[in-house]
């Protein structure tokens, strides 16, 4: 991922969490779940009473409707990736469209941060802007990256030469955004700078822990075969989080997204449902 | 009958003194069978506990050649 | 033979077909015709013997042993693989691959691979040795810039479990068995550490990573807790309530963190989403949930870094010496990401799971706030798990195995510290030097039976116990018990009481009575314990089941209505809002075998739930399935092919005809106990069929006939009792040398049998004869239960049983050279051997046949008089005689014992290893303990001439009379019952059946005594011996199995009237191993008092005790002697009297302590 041509496609249809009519997305992706599993049942065929998955009778076929798959290709790849991005905390009054201002990413620790201006028109206390001495309007969400794996896509009906046609296309991961109060912690940290300054001034330095004591001979530790002396493996990654850079990426909707429906060839399952199930169970 | 120690013989701490002589164990003619092939043979009193046949390291005494009366009740 | 015999097993209330029960008694099981009508209903139980065929009593134990084996071993290797060098950074050495018992070479193609153990396991039973296996790994390392790969280094040696895939005997015909010489009967599933058979009891436990609810209603408390093991460490996480407001409290926190905050530290910022995770839009929980806001609010805590501040601020730092210093904002992370709840694994600052997992044991505790109702149950099957020999021995090497990588570290370090080496380090020089550790710790632990890691500060006493040999049922009894962790001190039933939640599972009745009553369990017949299974193809099998991702799932939604969350071994995964067709989806692929048939799916509606557990310790029981339309899937034609043996058990499971349920989804199911209830209109939507109803109980209670017409506690009593019983312990009982060994001299098998008997080949190994009892009074000598036997069928060898002994001597080598030997014979003038020499062999060791009488030797051993002086000043070299002390063996015993065996040997430190077992032949006497198999325990009263012994017509008197006092309090219906089916078989000359809920019917058996002459009641007509008159009234009479009990008078008969004193007291000894005194104990002592017979008093407490005389003097009051105050330098006042010397011991003691206790002495008269 370079980080100048970086795009980073937003399927509006699915980044919609509203509190009220919640995830459109996800059950998008997940009738497409849903459908895959059942064609592939249908074309295996259920010759073997004894042995077969029923289909269960409560759930009978309405209608079948052919699947074409989508993909970036190789070179593109290197430039782009596809991203589920939920709002988790968007009420439902905010317009579905969201202006983004920014959004930038660190792929090494596959963390995103978006910045949504902050409506500083309706519920919004000027006083603490005073207070603060900072003018909020703008609110960054922030969320790990969650790798898919494969095997969740974004899904798109369309009618086109008058065929019902719905289009996928592998998302990379998904991610959850949560706002972070950054100007809070901000502020705190510069109070706590400042107050430790003062502190400084007005007594001797002291170091605010008590330590335990830290020279408990070195041999001990290396004789017990229990005790890792590196740092633990969650602090690892806040370093690594620490020092990576953030890289600006660019937004793409999902309108001039054309790739996703350029596909034309039905998708067709040649594993069967007993090849798949061996394949995920061994 | 009560106590093991009291009546009949007891044990005494040293024997020493009860007898006369020693029959020494040199080479006995005391038959041991190997727990593995079964062969008989006979141990000299510094030989090591082995078969002398397959070298099995399990070796039991042969029955004795003493007329042994049970009481039958 | 009667043919119109009604089958037995669904008779009640006359619902009786005629066949298929004659082929049942021909051939037990297998014989069966490929004619005979095949009836499901009647013939399904023959899927036990199946499953027991291909399981086995102790399976659990084996499967628990070979996975860890076979898997966890591999495991453990893969998460300790590297061996790093402090000082030298290119220095590495990885472990490739572990085996047991074979090389690397071995195991190309598809030929069995030869079993590598040092011994036939019963010549370790004889030499004293540890039956193991070599422990090979793979490495590869570096030596100097190259890398080296090294196959089959050997790290130790693991002790091998018998009959496991490892062990010499899995898998071989009884021929080869018996040239092992082993019994074929013998379940294995212990080991042989030292000589001594151990077994690694099962042990029961909480279950690990799951939320328990519990609720204190008086001080208005509600906690969930879980306890997260992994690999490192193993750590309880609280949520509590204190003040209607809800906390975490964890351990390494010094104090409780309100929940709000901890969820704002684990991400979820927006108090909003904390709702919706915690309370979803049920107003109730809303309500009972704001309070905890608003003290975050009053906190000022709002962004994560402020509550990671906050628990930062207020973790325990117990920081290692060498690890970095963190700061208040690091240790926060680290809390969270680590420590609270500790098997949640965060990776990427991928705190959600976390967050969730917190949100949900919140959630379960505002449930149980509003509905307390909604509270776990502790002693619930479902929550627990059984830990199993292969788990402890997993703990125990993944411990020694980092202990022997830390030392291999430090050796290597310390070579490459050398600044100049001469040749190139190879790290495998250094390797070897500590090999042992490993092997002696393994046999250590075993032996001892401590279980002390230090990784998790577990310190377990009394994990092993030596295998009991009392009797082939004790030591099956042992194999499958299951010992609980409480307390047995503490005073609590609900841990104890029998949970319903056992049926099928623990046995209902074979518990021991007393302190250990309900804590001790034993499982049931048809059980199985699962082993670990891989969790991910699992968690990736449930998306593609239609569960959504966690990850992607929305907290508004996460608990909306109809929405279930999909939980794998306690975490959620993902939701799903068609909870019964996803259950029903896994429950399809389980049964066509794509998934293990071990995995467990059920549904919690309370919880919107559905639980998944893959992990290892559940109990769980196979059962039959039944499919939509109330029909059993498995048909005659399957069970055809069962008999005709071309199907085993396997085929039905994988077929999806039978499948196993563990606790928690037994409750997602209606099972049928009998194929009748499935035909019954009321009872619709039934899933599965009980293969077999006996199967509630155990291997030890399937041995009672008819228990379910016993009082419930006759059959526990004689659950404790079965194991006692003397009889056949094994076919190779004969070759055994036990410390102590009873056989019964003719043991028979049961008349009245039970399925369970044939399963377990009680029928094989006996312990009980079947006696001809009445029931009457007789003498006067036979109150209180006790029974008056038949001199003549004492003659006849009617209880007669063999005690043998073991005695070891061994010959042991000294450092100066000089070593124990054995001398010869010492004889008299006349060249006899003196009477205390008269059994033993030139030789010096005990004629083997010989009798030994109280004092005999039979071992003539002496040890050389300086054996503790040191290799130096050692002059010459040869031992002479005059330097030898005599240490010979005595037999002590008041009844002569016969030399059995004498068996010579090298233990594995080269000594020689001498067992000498003496063998005594014992008939019945008064005081031998008697039972039959209904708890039912007596002992012999007196034993009467059979000719004063009452008859019946054909001349037959009772084996055993017993008082009929017997039987109004005891219930023990079954015992009649036996007599009765007992007395049927005798006269049909058939084996009867006294199966639990079924067997032999008793108007069927009625008939057949009216048949052959006899009364339907079992009662004849009998003649007094005495008078040879006809008695008043009809007897019960027939036969019932009884067996001999372990307890018998001359183990225990003692009496003293002068003996041996303890030599710091001068009191008489104690405890009949030591011809010890009777004491005249306080509760004695007060009564006598209270009589005010002092002179017996006197005379109990000191003149037979330990009088002593002293010499007092009469002017300071201290003890002098010889006439002599030592104190007054006189002898002036001097008087003698007589004292306890324990007295005399406290003055003495007082006067050590600088206090004088000075005695005044005046005249009594």
């Amino acid at each position: 991922m370079t980080k100048e041509e970086t795009k980073l496609f937003i399927d509006e249809d699915n980044d919609d969490m509203d509190v009220s009519m919640p995830q459109i997305s996800n059950i998008n992706i997940d009738s497409t779940h849903e459908s895959m599993y059942q064609e592939s049942l249908n074309e295996q065929g259920l010759d073997d009473s004894d042995t077969d998955l029923e289909l269960e009778e409560e759930d009978p076929i309405i209608e079948s409707i052919p699947l074409f798959i989508n993909s970036i290709g190789e070179e593109e790849r290197e430039s782009q990736s596809i991203h589920l991005l939920q709002y988790s905390s968007k009420p439902k009054s905010i317009p579905q469209t969201i202006n983004h201002v920014g959004a930038a990413v660190k792929p090494e620790s596959n963390f995103i941060k978006v910045k949504i201006p902050l409506d500083t028109n309706k519920f919004y206390d000027n006083s603490k802007t005073e207070e603060w001495g900072v003018a909020v309007n703008e609110h960054e969400h922030m969320g790990v990256l969650n790798k898919t794996n494969g095997g969740l896509y974004a899904a798109k009906y369309v009618i086109k030469d008058g065929e019902k046609q719905v289009h996928l296309i592998p998302i990379d991961s998904t991610a959850q955004l949560r706002p972070s109060f950054k100007y809070l912690d901000d502020i705190e940290n510069s109070k706590m700078l400042q107050r430790k300054e003062s502190f400084d001034q007005s007594a001797k330095p002291q170091s605010v822990h008590v330590l335990q004591s830290t020279a408990k001979n070195t041999k001990t530790s290396n004789n017990d075969p229990f005790v890792s002396t590196a740092l633990g493996e969650s602090l690892k990654h806040v370093r690594r989080f620490d020092q990576e850079e953030w890289s600006n990426v660019t937004w793409e909707d999902d309108e001039n997204l054309e790739k996703f429906t350029e596909s034309t060839t039905k998708l067709q399952t040649k594993t069967t449902m007993d090849d798949y199930i061996n394949q995920l169970t061994h | 009958m009560s106590s093991p120690q009291r009546e009949g013989f007891t044990a005494p701490s040293s024997i020493s003194h009860a007898a006369q002589g020693y029959v020494a164990s040199k080479s006995l003619g005391v038959k041991y069978h190997c727990a593995q092939c079964g062969s008989s043979f006979s141990l000299n009193k510094t030989d090591a506990i082995r078969c002398k046949d397959c070298g099995h390291r399990v070796i039991y005494k042969a029955r004795t050649k003493r007329m042994v009366q049970f009481e039958a009740r | 033979m009667v043919n119109k015999r009604k089958a037995s097993q669904i008779t009640r209330e006359g619902m009786v077909t005629d066949e298929a029960f004659q082929p049942l008694l021909q051939e037990t099981y297998k014989g069966k015709k490929l004619t005979d009508q095949i009836n499901t209903a009647e013939d399904k139980w023959n899927l036990l013997p199946a499953f027991l065929k291909v399981k086995g009593l102790v399976k659990q134990h084996l499967d628990s042993f070979n996975y860890f084996v076979d898997t966890d071993l591999k495991k453990i290797i893969k998460a300790n693989e590297l061996v790093l060098s402090d000082v030298d950074p290119e220095f590495y050495l990885k472990y490739l691959d572990i085996r047991v018992g074979h090389k690397s070479s071995n195991v190309q193609s598809n030929k069995p691979v030869p079993k590598e153990v040092n011994l036939v396991p019963h010549h370790c039973r004889l030499r004293d040795l540890t039956y193991s296996a070599p422990i090979y790994v793979d490495v590869e390392y570096t030596r100097g810039r190259k890398i080296i790969v090294h196959r089959d280094l050997e790290i130790g040696r693991m002790p091998i479990m018998l009959r496991s895939n490892k062990c010499l005997l899995d898998g071989i015909d009884d021929k080869q068995m018996a040239s092992y010489d082993e019994c074929p009967l013998d379940p294995g599933g212990y080991f042989i550490v030292n000589g001594t058979e151990k077994v690694i009891l099962v042990q029961e436990q909480l279950s690990k990573n799951r939320i328990i609810v519990e609720a204190d209603e008086k001080k208005n408390i509600v906690q969930a807790s879980v306890t997260s093991s992994t690999h490192e460490r193993k750590s309880k996480t609280y949520v509590i309530t204190k003040n209607e407001k809800i906390y975490l409290k964890h351990n390494s926190i010094s104090e409780d963190i309100p929940i709000v905050i901890i969820l704002k530290a684990a991400g979820i910022i927006s108090d909003l989403e904390i709702l919706q995770l915690v309370c979803g839009d049920d107003s109730n929980y809303q309500d009972l949930f704001a309070i905890n806001f608003e003290e975050a609010a009053k906190l000022e805590i709002f962004t994560q870094q402020q509550a990671l501040h906050y628990v930062g601020k207020r973790v325990k730092t117990i920081r290692r010496a060498g690890a970095p210093k963190l700061s208040q904002l690091q240790e926060g992370i680290e809390a969270i990401a680590t420590t609270i709840i500790a098997h949640i694994t965060v990776a990427d600052l991928q705190f959600r799971e976390k967050a969730l997992y917190i949100a949900m044991m919140t959630r379960r505790v505002l449930m149980t706030m509003h509905n307390p109702k909604m509270v776990d149950d502790r002693d619930y099957v479902g929550n627990k798990r059984l830990e199993l020999a292969g788990q402890l021995m997993s703990l125990l090497f993944e411990d020694l195995f980092k202990k022997f990588n830390s030392d291999f570290k430090a050796n290597i370090d310390k070579i490459l510290k050398k600044p100049s080496r001469v040749s190139e380090f190879d790290a495998l020089l250094s390797i070897n030097i500590h090999s042992n550790n490993i092997t002696m710790g393994m046999n250590r632990a075993i032996s001892t039976g401590n279980w002390s890691l230090k990784r998790f500060k577990m310190e377990r006493a009394g994990v092993t116990h030596v295998l009991s040999r009392l009797s082939y049922i004790s030591a099956l009894g042992m194999m499958t018990r299951i010992s609980s962790q409480f307390e047995k001190s503490r005073k609590v039933s609900g841990p104890r009481a029998l949970q319903p939640s056992q049926f099928g599972m623990l046995c209902t009745s074979d518990t021991p009575e007393g302190e250990a009553c309900g804590l001790v369990k034993n499982l049931a017949l048809m059980t199985h314990i699962t082993t670990d299974d891989e969790e991910d193809p699992i968690r990736k099998l449930c998306f593609v089941l239609g569960c959504e991702d966690i990850l992607e799932v929305d907290s508004a939604t996460l608990h909306s209505k109809g929405n279930f969350g999909i939980y794998l071994n306690g975490t959620l995964i993902g939701t799903t809002r068609f909870p019964a067709k996803f259950v029903s989806d896994f429950r399809n692929l389980r049964r066509t075998g794509k998934v293990s048939a071990f995995i467990s799916i059920y549904t919690n509606t309370h919880q919107a739930a559905v639980h998944i557990a893959t992990d290892g310790g559940r109990i769980c029981r196979p059962l039959i399935i039944v499919d939509k339309d109330n029909k059993s899937k498995v048909k005659a034609k399957h069970l055809a092919k069962l008999m005709q043996g071309n199907w085993a058990f396997d085929d039905f499971l994988q077929h999806g005809l039978v499948e196993y349920l563990d606790v928690n989804e037994e409750n997602d199911s209606l099972i049928a106990i009998y194929e009748k209830d499935l035909i019954d209109p009321s009872k619709t939507n039934i899933t599965h069929l009980e293969i077999e109803p006996f199967t509630v109980l155990g291997a030890v209670a399937g041995l009672i006939p008819y228990p379910h017409h016993n009082q419930s506690p006759r059959n526990t009593y004689q659950c404790a009792m079965g194991k006692q019983a003397i009889g056949a312990i094994a076919y190779n009982q004969f070759r055994r040398i036990d410390t102590l060994l009873y056989l019964m001299v003719y043991p028979q098998q049961p008349m009245v049998k039970t399925k369970t008997i044939e399963l377990i080949d009680y029928d094989k190994l006996p312990a009980g004869q079947n006696a001809t009892v009445a029931v009457m009074s007789y003498s006067g000598y036979d109150i209180e239960d006790a029974l008056v036997l038949n001199k003549a069928s004492i003659d006849r060898g009617f209880g007669r049983c063999q005690v043998l002994r073991k005695n070891t001597v061994t010959l042991k080598r000294y450092p100066n050279h000089s070593k124990d030997v054995l001398s010869g014979i010492r004889v008299d003038d006349n060249d006899h051997p003196i009477p205390p020499h008269a059994s033993l062999g030139i030789d010096g060791l005990g004629e083997v046949g010989t009798k030994l009488v109280n004092g005999q030797v039979y071992v003539n051993k002496s040890v050389p008089v300086n054996a503790g002086e040191s290799v130096l000043n050692k002059t010459e070299p040869n031992q002479s005689t005059e330097s030898m002390r005599e240490t010979p063996a005595y037999y002590k015993g008041a009844e002569p014992a016969y030399v059995d065996q004498v068996m010579m040997s090298v233990s594995d430190n080269d000594q020689a290893l001498i067992k000498v077992l003496l063998r005594q032949t014992r008939r019945p006497e008064l005081g031998d303990k008697f039972s039959s198999r209904h708890g039912q325990k007596g002992v012999c009263g007196i034993i009467v001439q059979q000719e004063d012994l009452p008859f019946n017509d054909d001349g037959i008197s009772p084996d055993i009379i017993m008082n009929p006092h017997g039987f109004p309090s005891r219930m023990t219906v079954g015992k009649m019952i036996e007599l009765i089916s007992g007395k049927a078989g005798v006269l049909n000359g058939s084996l009867e059946y006294g199966t639990c809920f079924g067997g032999s019917d008793l108007e069927e058996m009625s008939e057949v005594l009216v048949k052959n002459g006899f009364n339907y009641s079992g009662k004849d007509m009998l003649y007094s011996g005495i008078t040879g008159e006809c008695l008043q009234a009809y007897i019960f009479f027939g036969p019932i199995y009884y067996q001999k009990l372990k307890h018998m008078v001359l183990d225990k008969m003692h009496a003293r009237a002068r003996g041996p004193r303890a030599v710091l007291t001068r009191q008489p000894t104690e405890g009949r191993s030591r011809d010890g005194g009777l004491r005249l104990g306080e509760m004695e002592r007060d009564c006598v008092i209270a009589y005010g017979a002092s002179q017996l008093l006197l005379e109990r407490l000191m003149i037979s005790s330990d009088a002593f005389e002293v010499d007092i003097c009469n002017k300071c009051g201290l003890m002098g002697y010889n006439t002599w105050c030592t104190t007054c330098n006189s002898s002036e006042n001097v008087i003698k009297m007589t004292i306890p010397y324990a007295a005399k011991l406290l003055f003495q003691e007082l006067i050590s302590m600088n206090i004088a206790p000075r005695l005044k002495l005046g005249d009594v008269f």
